[in-house]
C-alpha cells in the first residue's frame, strides 16, 4: 500500500508575520477583499458565453499568498500554485503573465475534474510577486468523447476531455496566439470557448489590479502581516471548534456510490477521523480501490482538510475563508489507487458523485461526536446532458441541464426542497425551448422523496422532457439510485431517484439513471426523478399540522403521512384525526423499536453495521 | 387655472412634503410624521398644514405627486393580499422550485428559504400550451379554469395571477382565463403575466405577477381612499404616483400594475439627483442616500440614471425596468462590533429607529455609526433643532465596552474605525455597479443626501478617488423634490425571439407598432399634449447561447434593415464597453421595448438671492472634531447651514448644521454655496 504523500497541500513560503495591523486597517483590508472578489465574479458572470457559467454559476475567484496559500476564495484547500510553479518557477514570472490549466494530474488534485478552468495573474509589487489572482469556472466543451466533454460512460482521462497542463497563455501583456488557437481547434464549440477564456482572463487581471491597489493604499508589510494574521486568525477558530466539537476517539464514515457509469459494482470510501490528545487524523486509506468509471475523485489533503475547516468557519463568518480552513486536521493518509486517489490515466469526470457524499461525511463525523447536531445529508445534484440532431442543419446541439435535488434536513428545520447545489441555478423552461427542439411538459416537486423525520429532507423534482428533433441522446449523470441519502438522529433516510422514457405509453422503461447514449426520437419524453435529502430526528414527533401542510403542498402523500408520520388524515375535511394519529404513532413507535444515529435502509449507529448490511443485501 | 404642484414622500418616519408655485417657481417645504398604519392620514395633515401655512387654497393645486411604500411594505412585510396562482399544466411548482439557486454566500447549513406569497395548494394547473413563437399548440380547458375559480372562491383569495408558459409570445390563453375568472369571480383582481411582464422566464414573470395581484388590494384601497380624502378636502387635483423606473403615472394606472411602484421612494431621490446634476452642470454622478438602516446608491451617466431588469424586492426578482438602485446593508443605525475571533464589523444589524443608537438614551448600549459620529464631534448633540438631545457619553461607554476595550484601542481610534469600516462598506458597493456598468467611479462627483449621507461623503469621495460632492440646500426631503421634477414614464415590452440572419422586419414592426399604440394610449389617458410626449425603442440582444441581454436604444422610429444594423454595432459596442470584449458572431434580438414618456413641462431648481460672501456671519459654535486624517480632534468652526447665502465659501475643516442633516468639509476641501443653495464641495487643488 502506497500512502500518498506527493502534494499535501500549498507549499511556498509563508507570508510573513510582522508587527501586528491595526484592528481596523486590517477589518478595511478584509473588507476591500470582499468587494474585489465580488467585483471579480461579476465580471464572469456577465461576460462568460456558455450558460454553465452565465446562469449556473459555476465560478470563483480567490487571491492567494506568494506561497500559494489562500487568502480569501475558495479554493477548498487546493495547491493551485504548486504545479504552476513546476513549470515556472517564480523567478521567470513577469508582471503581465497569465497562466491557464485544467490538468488534474499534473496539479495533484488541485483541479478535479477537465471541465475545470484554471486561470492564474500574479500580482507584482515593486518588482516581487506578493500574491497570485486566481479565476476559475466551469466550461462547456473542450474534447472529450461527447459534446460536453465530462460523462458516465467514460473510462479515461482522454475520454473527459482535452488537458491543458500549466501553460503561460498570456506572456507579459501578449497573448499566446498559437497555443490559444490550438486549445479553440478542440472544442466542439469554439465560440462559446474563446468567450468564457476571455472573461475569465479579464477577471484575473481586474483581481491582480485590485490587489496591487491595496498593496499600494496599505504597503507591503502591513498587507503580508494582515494576510498572515488573517490566516492564523481563521486557523484559530477552526482548530479550536474542531477540539471543542470533537472528543477524544475515533469516528468512521462510509458512504456509498450507486455505480461508477461502467459495471453493476458499487462503491465505497470510508474516512477515519483519529483524535489523540490534541492531535488530529484523518485516515482514507480504507477507500475502496479506484473505479473503472467517472466517478473517481482526486482528493488532496489540503481538499479534506477545507471540507471540515468550512464546517467550523460557520460559527464566525466575519473572518475570511481562508488557508487558515486547512488547521483543524493535522494528518491526512490517502492510498494511491483508491477511489480518492486514483492513478493515471483514470477517468474523473463525474467526480461530484464522490465529493458531494464526501463533504456530507464531514457532517457525519461531527454527528457522531454531538448525537447528530446537523444536518442530515443531501442528495447529489443531477445533470442531464440532452443531445440532439437539429432538423434542417443537422448540427448536433447540446443543452447541459443541471437538475435539483433535495437537501439534508437540519437541526432547526426542514432540509431544502428543490435546490441543485448552493448558488447554481436551473435554465427556464422558456429559455430551453426557445433555443433547443426540446419541450418541457412538467416540472414539479416529487412527492415523498423528502426524508421523513421531525424536521422533513428536502424534495427532488420530477423533470419532464420531451424530444422534438428527429433524433438525439442523453447522457444522465443521476446518482441516489440505489443508495439514499442517509437521515440523522433518527430521521430517515431520503427517497430515491428513478429515471423513465415515455411514462404511463406501452414504450415506458426504466432508463439506468447513471448512463450514457442513450437513445431518443422525435416525440419521445423522458421523466426524471430526482432524489430527496436525509430527515433529522423521530418523524412520529412532527408536528401533525406540518405534515398535514405538506400533503395539502403535495410534499408528502396520505399514506406517507400515515406509514412514516403516523399522522392520520380526514381525506374528505382535510383535517388530522388526532385521536388515530395518537393511536398510529404508538403503534409505530411499538413496532420499529429504538431507532439510531443514523438512517439509510435502516436505523445504524456506526458504518460497520451499515457495511454489514449493505455487503448481506447489496451484492457488489 | 391651479397654479401649484405637491409632492408628498411618505417614508417610514417622516412624510416630507414640497409645495411649487409653478407661476413663480417658488418652493416650500415641510415635513409631517408619518402614520404608518394608514399613511394617507399623515398625507392628508402634511397637505393641509403646508397649504394652510402658506394660504394657498386646496382648489390651487392642480397635480399632486407621491412617492408611497405601500406596495413595498407590503411584500416586504408578508402583508398581502390572498392570491391563487393559475399556470400551465405540469407548472403548478414554478414558485416552489424558482432558480434553485440560494444566495451566493449563503451558508447552506443555516439557511432558510422564504416562504412564497403563494403556497402551491393555491398555485392551480389547467391544460393549455402555446410555443416560443406564439402559436398554440394545446387549447386552453375552460372548464378547468371554471373549477379553479371555485377552488379560489372556496379558499377566499383576494386577487389572482395568471402565468401561462409563452405568453409573452401570445397572451390569448391569458386573456380568455381571465373573461371566465370574471364571469365567475367579479370582485377578485385579475393579473396576467403577459400584461404585467410579457418577457421570456417563466419564474421571473410568475413571481412578479403575482406580487402583482398580491399587493393590488391593498394599493387600490390605499389610493381610492387618498382620492376620495381629496375630493372631500376640495381638491380636484390629478394624482400621480412614482415608479421604480423614476417616471411617474397617474394613480389610475398605478391600481392595474402597483408592482411597478415598488421602488417609488429610492426613484424619486434619484430624480432629485438628476435635477442638482442638470442645475450644477454635472453629467455624471452618483447618488448617496444614507440613511437610518440603510443605504442606496445609483449612477447617472450623461445626465441618464441607469436601469436594471434584475431588480429585488425583498427575497423576490422583479424583472421590471427599474432605477439600478443599490443597497448597502449599513447606515446610521448600524451596529459595531467585534467577533469572537477579534474581526470588527458594522452592520447589518441595526439599530433602527427604536431603540435606535445608544446615544439615544432608549436603553440600547451597542455602538452605532451615529455614536461614532457623535463621539467623534462630527454631529451636534442637539439635533434636528433642538428637538432631539444625543447622550455623548452614552455613545462613548457603548464604544468604549464593546469596540474599544476588546481592542485595546483608545475610543476616538475605536469611533473613527467605526467610520472608516463603514465607508469601506459603501466603496465596495459603489465600485461594484460601476463596474457592472463598465465605468471608473473617479469620472463621477457624488450628491449625497439622507439623514447620514452629507457627514460621510467626502471620506467616500476620498476612497473612490471622487474630487467633487454637492449637497442639495435640504438633504433629508431629496425624494420630495424628485417627485416634482419626474416626468411621466411607462414601458412597454414584448420578447419575440428573433435569430439571424433571417431577422423578422415586418414582424419586428408589427410588435414595436403595438407597444407604440400602447403608450400613445396611455400617455393619451394621462393627459399629456402631443408636443409633450417621447415614445423611444429599444431592444434586448445576446450574443446566440448567451443567457442574458443587453438593452440597446433603437435611432427612430421605423424598423429597417439599416437602422437594425446599427442597432446591432451598438451592442458589440456596449459589450466591449461593459466586458471588455466583443465577438463575431450572430446577435440574437430577444425582447422589443418601447418607452412612452411625458413632461408636464419644467420645474426648475428656485434660485436664491446672492449674500455678501462672507459665510463668518453663519458661524455659530466652534468645537473639537476628530478628523481621521490628523488622527487627532481639532477646533473646528460650526456654520448655520440656513444662513449661508449662494458665493459663500468654507475651506474645510468645518461642520455646516442644517435642520435635517449635518455636512461634514474635511481637511483639504473647499466648499462653495451655488445659487440653488447647493453645497459644492471640492478637493484642493482639482
Amino acid at each position: 500500500m502506497t500512502i500518498s504523500k506527493s502534494r499535501p497541500e500549498a507549499h511556498g513560503p509563508e507570508s510573513e508575520p510582522g508587527q501586528p495591523v491595526n484592528p481596523v486597517t486590517r477589518q478595511l483590508i478584509r473588507g476591500s477583499l470582499r468587494a474585489a472578489r465580488l467585483e471579480c465574479e461579476l465580471i464572469i458572470e456577465r461576460t462568460a458565453m456558455s450558460a454553465f457559467i452565465r446562469e449556473k454559476k459555476d465560478y470563483t475567484v480567490s487571491f492567494l499568498d506568494a506561497g500559494g496559500r489562500e487568502i480569501y476564495g475558495d479554493t477548498m484547500g487546493s495547491d493551485i500554485m504548486g504545479c504552476v510553479w513546476d513549470y515556472y518557477p517564480v523567478d521567470a514570472m513577469q508582471p503581465g503573465d497569465l497562466y491557464w490549466y485544467n490538468d488534474p494530474y499534473l496539479s495533484h488534485g488541485s483541479i478535479t475534474h477537465t471541465p475545470d478552468m484554471v486561470f492564474i495573474a500574479p500580482v507584482f509589487f515593486h518588482g516581487e510577486v506578493v500574491a497570485y489572482c486566481h479565476s476559475f469556472a466551469h466550461f462547456w466543451d473542450l474534447g472529450g468523447s461527447r459534446p460536453g466533454s465530462i460523462g458516465p460512460a467514460n473510462t479515461e482521462i482522454f475520454h473527459d476531455g482535452t488537458l491543458v497542463p500549466p501553460i503561460k497563455i498570456i506572456d507579459a501583456g501578449n497573448l499566446n496566439d498559437e497555443a490559444y488557437r490550438i486549445i479553440l481547434r478542440n472544442s466542439r464549440y469554439p465560440d462559446l470557448l474563446e468567450g468564457d477564456s476571455r472573461a475569465l482572463m479579464s477577471a484575473a487581471n481586474r483581481a491582480q489590479e485590485r490587489l496591487l491597489e491595496m498593496f499600494e493604499r496599505y504597503g507591503r508589510d502591513t498587507m503580508l502581516a494582515a494576510i498572515a494574521e488573517d490566516q492564523a486568525d481563521t486557523g484559530r477558530l477552526v482548530r479550536d471548534k474542531t477540539l471543542e466539537m470533537i472528543p477524544e476517539g475515533e469516528y468512521s464514515v462510509r458512504d456509498y456510490m450507486d455505480h461508477a457509469g461502467v459495471g453493476e459494482q458499487w462503491h465505497s470510501f470510508h474516512i477515519k477521523l483519529i483524535r489523540r490528545g490534541d492531535e488530529i487524523l484523518l485516515d482514507a486509506t480504507d477507500s475502496d480501490d479506484q473505479a473503472d468509471g467517472s466517478i473517481n475523485f482526486i482528493a488532496s489533503d489540503g481538499a479534506l482538510k477545507a471540507y471540515f475547516g468550512q464546517y467550523f468557519h460557520q460559527f464566525d463568518t466575519s473572518l475570511l475563508a481562508n488557508h487558515g480552513l486547512l488547521a483543524g486536521i493535522d494528518d491526512v493518509q490517502l492510498r494511491e489507487g483508491s477511489i480518492l486517489r486514483p492513478e493515471w490515466p483514470a477517468a474523473l469526470g463525474c467526480r461530484a458523485h464522490t465529493f458531494t457524499k464526501l463533504k456530507s461525511a464531514v457532517r457525519a463525523v461531527v454527528a457522531q461526536a454531538s448525537e447528530g447536531q446537523v444536518m442530515a445529508s443531501p442528495a447529489v445534484y443531477v445533470i442531464a446532458y440532452w443531445r440532439m440532431k437539429e432538423d434542417g442543419t443537422g448540427n448536433w446541439l447540446l443543452c447541459t441541464d443541471g437538475i435539483a435535488v433535495g437537501h439534508g434536513a437540519r437541526p432547526f428545520g426542514d432540509g431544502l426542497d428543490a435546490i441543485y447545489q448552493r448558488h447554481n441555478e436551473n435554465y427556464p423552461g422558456e429559455f430551453m425551448e426557445m433555443e433547443y427542439p426540446l419541450r418541457l411538459e412538467r416540472y414539479a416537486i416529487a412527492t415523498d422523496s423528502g426524508g421523513p423525520g421531525k424536521y422533513r429532507g428536502g424534495c427532488g423534482v420530477i423533470r419532464d422532457v420531451r424530444l422534438l428533433s428527429a433524433e438525439g441522446t442523453f447522457g444522465l449523470r443521476v446518482e441516489n439510485n440505489r443508495f439514499p441519502a442517509w437521515g440523522v438522529a433518527g430521521g430517515k433516510g431520503g427517497g430515491l431517484s428513478r429515471v423513465m422514457i415515455n411514462p404511463g405509453t406501452p414504450e415506458e422503461r426504466e432508463i439506468r439513471a447513471f448512463s450514457d447514449d442513450n437513445h431518443w426520437k422525435r416525440g419521445d419524453l423522458v421523466r426524471i426523478c430526482t432524489a430527496g435529502g436525509g430527515g433529522w430526528g423521530d418523524p412520529l414527533e412532527r408536528e401533525a399540522g406540518l405534515v398535514l401542510d405538506d400533503v395539502k403542498d403535495g410534499f408528502v402523500s396520505l399514506p406517507a403521512a400515515r406509514d412514516d408520520y403516523g399522522v392520520v388524515i380526514d381525506e374528505g375535511a382535510m383535517v388530522v384525526d388526532t385521536v388515530a394519529t395518537d393511536a398510529k404513532r404508538a403503534e409505530i413507535r411499538n413496532a420499529r423499536g429504538k431507532t439510531g444515529l443514523f438512517h439509510r435502509f435502516g436505523y445504524f449507529d456506526s458504518a460497520a453495521e451499515e457495511l454489514e448490511w449493505v455487503n448481506r443485501n447489496i451484492p457488489r | 387655472m391651479p397654479s401649484y404642484s405637491v409632492a408628498v414622500d411618505v417614508g417610514g418616519t417622516f412624510t416630507d412634503i414640497v409645495l411649487c408655485d409653478t407661476a413663480s417657481n417658488s418652493q416650500w417645504v415641510h415635513k409631517t410624521p408619518s402614520t404608518p398604519s394608514d399613511p394617507s392620514v399623515g398625507f392628508m395633515t402634511g397637505l393641509s398644514e403646508i397649504l394652510a401655512t402658506n394660504g394657498v387654497d386646496a382648489r390651487d393645486v392642480g397635480h399632486i405627486f407621491h412617492g408611497t411604500t405601500i406596495a413595498t411594505n407590503s411584500v416586504l412585510e408578508n402583508r398581502g393580499a390572498p392570491v391563487g396562482l393559475l399556470v400551465t399544466e405540469g407548472f403548478r411548482y414554478v414558485l416552489e422550485i424558482a432558480r434553485h439557486g440560494t444566495p451566493r454566500l449563503a451558508n447552506p447549513n443555516s439557511w432558510v428559504k422564504p416562504q412564497r406569497p403563494v403556497r402551491p395548494r393555491d398555485c392551480l394547473e389547467v391544460s393549455e400550451r402555446t410555443a416560443f413563437d406564439g402559436q398554440i399548440l394545446e387549447p386552453l380547458d375552460e372548464a378547468a379554469v371554471r373549477r379553479a375559480a371555485g377552488h379560489f372562491a372556496r379558499e377566499g383569495v383576494a386577487a389572482i395571477a395568471v402565468a401561462f408558459l409563452h405568453s409573452y409570445a401570445n397572451p390569448s390563453h391569458e386573456r380568455r382565463a381571465r373573461e371566465i375568472l370574471r364571469e365567475e369571480l367579479p370582485e377578485v383582481a385579475v393579473s396576467l403575466s403577459s400584461e404585467v411582464l410579457p418577457v421570456y422566464r417563466e419564474y421571473e414573470r410568475a413571481i412578479t405577477t403575482v406580487l402583482n395581484a398580491y399587493v393590488t388590494p391593498r394599493v387600490s384601497t390605499y389610493i381610492e381612499n387618498l382620492q376620495s380624502s381629496l375630493r372631500a378636502f376640495g381638491s380636484g387635483a390629478s394624482l400621480s404616483i412614482m415608479k421604480s423606473n423614476g417616471g411617474i403615472i397617474g394613480a389610475d394606472t398605478a391600481v392595474e400594475q402597483p408592482v411597478y411602484t415598488a421602488l417609488s421612494g429610492p426613484a424619486a431621490g434619484v430624480m432629485a439627483t438628476l435635477q442638482i446634476a442638470e442645475a450644477t452642470g454635472v453629467a455624471n454622478c452618483i447618488s448617496f442616500d444614507m440613511g437610518g438602516t440603510s443605504t442606496d446608491v445609483s449612477l447617472v451617466q450623461d445626465r441618464l440614471p441607469g436601469l436594471t431588469l434584475n431588480g429585488r424586492l425583498g427575497d423576490w426578482p422583479v424583472q421590471l425596468p427599474m432605477l439600478d438602485i443599490a443597497t448597502i446593508g449599513c447606515g446610521g443605525g448600524s451596529i459595531a462590533e467585534v467577533s469572537p475571533y477579534g474581526s470588527l464589523t458594522v452592520g447589518p444589524a441595526s439599530a433602527g429607529a427604536d431603540p435606535g443608537p445608544a446615544c439615544y438614551g432608549r436603553g440600547s448600549h451597542r455602538p452605532t455609526v451615529t455614536d461614532a459620529n457623535l463621539v467623534l464631534g462630527r454631529v451636534s448633540s442637539s439635533i434636528a433643532g433642538g428637538q432631539l438631545t444625543l447622550d455623548t457619553e452614552a455613545a462613548a461607554d457603548a464604544i468604549r465596552e464593546a469596540v474599544a476595550s476588546p481592542l485595546g484601542m483608545d475610543v476616538a481610534a475605536a469611533a473613527s474605525g467605526v467610520l472608516q469600516i463603514a465607508n469601506n462598506a459603501m466603496v465596495g458597493a459603489i465600485r461594484n455597479i460601476s463596474v457592472e456598468r463598465g465605468y471608473d467611479p473617479r469620472e463621477f462627483a457624488l450628491v449625497a443626501y439622507g439623514g447620514a449621507g452629507p457627514m460621510h461623503a467626502i471620506e467616500v469621495a476620498n476612497l473612490l478617488g471622487v474630487t467633487t460632492v454637492v449637497v442639495p440646500p435640504h438633504p433629508g426631503i431629496a425624494s420630495a423634490y424628485g417627485l416634482l421634477v419626474a416626468e411621466f414614464k411607462n414601458d412597454y415590452a414584448r420578447t419575440s425571439l428573433q435569430q439571424p440572419p433571417d431577422y423578422d422586419l415586418r414582424g419586428m414592426a408589427e410588435i414595436f407598432d403595438g407597444l407604440e399604440r400602447e403608450g400613445q394610449q396611455w400617455l393619451e389617458t394621462e393627459g399629456v399634449a402631443n408636443s409633450g410626449r417621447m415614445l423611444s425603442w429599444s431592444a434586448d440582444l445576446r450574443y446566440e447561447h448567451q443567457g442574458s441581454e443587453l438593452t440597446i436604444p433603437y435611432e427612430g422610429t421605423r424598423i429597417d434593415r439599416i437602422g437594425l444594423e446599427g442597432m446591432i454595432e451598438d451592442f458589440h459596442r456596449r459589450h466591449s464597453q461593459l466586458y471588455g470584449f466583443s465577438l463575431d458572431q450572430s446577435v440574437e434580438i430577444v425582447t422589443l421595448r418601447v418607452t412612452a414618456a411625458g413632461q408636464l413641462g419644467d420645474v426648475a431648481m428656485p434660485t436664491l438671492p446672492a449674500g455678501g460672501g462672507d459665510a463668518a456671519d453663519a458661524v455659530v459654535d466652534e468645537r473639537r472634531v476628530y478628523f481621521e486624517e490628523i488622527q487627532d480632534f481639532v477646533p473646528c468652526p460650526i456654520y448655520r447651514r440656513e444662513r449661508l447665502s449662494p458665493g459663500d465659501g468654507i475651506g474645510g475643516p468645518a461642520i455646516l448644521e442644517g435642520m435635517d442633516s449635518t455636512v461634514v468639509i474635511n481637511p483639504g476641501w473647499e466648499s462653495r454655496i451655488d445659487q440653488y443653495g447647493n453645497c459644492i464641495m471640492r478637493a484642493a487643488g482639482e
